[in-house]
């Protein structure tokens, strides 16, 4: 079971609104490299890992993956808290807020709505675990191009702790991989 | 780091300084609490700054903030050991290190609920009324 604790994983603390950026990390929830992607992908995965091991570290991980998906939509919210009319409009939110109001939706930058495809599961360790492996890495470009549309310290300083969190994970997922490559697995 | 809502040199345990201890050169596997907490990264041959950002110290908006702070930080050090050990299981250091942590993360604990009410619900232990868990939702953030 899951348990909730009233913290986020790192502070969330915006003072300005920001709709144009809040659509851009909006992909970080509902995004193919999203947060929730891939906290469903490692918990829905885990079950059928080849020992103790495997099933502890996608179970670890996919939980820090839920607490992720609060920080992202701690942002997004705070982002687009109290926001006018006109700066819906201007940031090109007009559609998005047709459908869902001021609401968390997982889609990505675009409006491509979240997708099940996302979770990838072909049942096969190898391929499962090279699979998050790359998602990890295509998790953290996505940061860094986060970063790089930032303009505010507020947004910039939790992008570059979950930047960091997709590295850590990248490489216990490629401890994980070796360790079933010498048992034999391919 | 910031010492404007808790004095805590005063104070004979204080979390802050917990989250302080230990070893912080590059010659060890794993920084302090603070620093891996600061940075996202508690392992030093795996931290990876982009570009000339710098992480900084998260800003602090309330002594409830403050007071959480080093229960981020030393619960970010749990789940960062928790990960370690997955795959390192006989890293005796790592062993002691997240049952040391693990005191203190409970001492830092105790002291935020004692102040701002129970973490996770099944700490609601006083009978206080009205019933405390549902104020004060940490998505909500501070100044606005």
């Amino acid at each position: 079971m899951w348990i909730y604790e009233k913290k986020l994983q790192y502070p969330v603390n915006i003072t300005k609104r920001d709709l144009a950026m809040a659509k851009n990390i909006l992909t970080q929830y509902g995004g193919p490299q999203g947060e929730l992607a891939a906290a469903i992908r490692y918990l829905n995965q885990r079950y059928t890992m080849p020992d103790e091991y495997g099933k502890a570290l996608l179970t670890d991980i996919g939980t820090e993956e839920l607490a992720h998906i609060e920080v992202i939509a701690a942002m997004v919210n705070q982002l687009t808290k109290g926001a006018t009319k006109e700066e819906i409009l201007a940031a090109g939110l007009g559609p998005y807020y047709s459908n869902h109001g001021l609401d968390l939706f997982p889609e990505n930058s675009s409006g491509e709505p979240f997708t099940t495809a996302y979770i990838s599961a072909v049942g096969d360790p190898i391929a499962n675990i090279e699979e998050n492996m790359a998602a990890e890495q295509k998790a953290r470009a996505v940061y860094e191009n986060l970063i790089n549309l930032a303009t505010s310290d507020e947004v910039i300083q939790p992008l570059l702790f979950l930047r960091q969190r997709e590295i850590i994970h990248y490489h216990r997922f490629a401890e994980l991989l070796q360790r079933y490559q010498e048992m034999g697995l391919q | 780091m910031h010492n404007q809502y808790v004095n805590y040199f005063m104070d004979p345990f204080s979390p802050y300084r917990e989250c302080n201890k230990g070893p912080q050169g590059q010659n060890e596997t794993f920084t302090n609490a603070w620093e891996g907490f600061i940075r996202g990264n508690l392992i030093n041959e795996l931290y990876t700054p982009y570009f000339n950002y710098v992480p900084k110290e998260p800003r602090v908006f309330s002594e409830k903030d403050q007071l959480l702070l080093p229960v981020q930080a030393l619960d970010f050090m749990r789940v960062e050991l928790n990960l370690y050990l997955d795959t390192h299981p006989d890293d005796v250091n790592a062993i002691n290190l997240f049952a040391q942590n693990q005191i203190a993360l409970n001492e830092a604990k105790r002291r935020y609920e004692e102040r701002f009410g129970p973490l996770v619900v099944f700490n609601a232990t006083s009978t206080a009324t009205p019933w405390s868990w549902t104020q004060g939702w940490p998505w909500e953030g501070g100044r606005r």
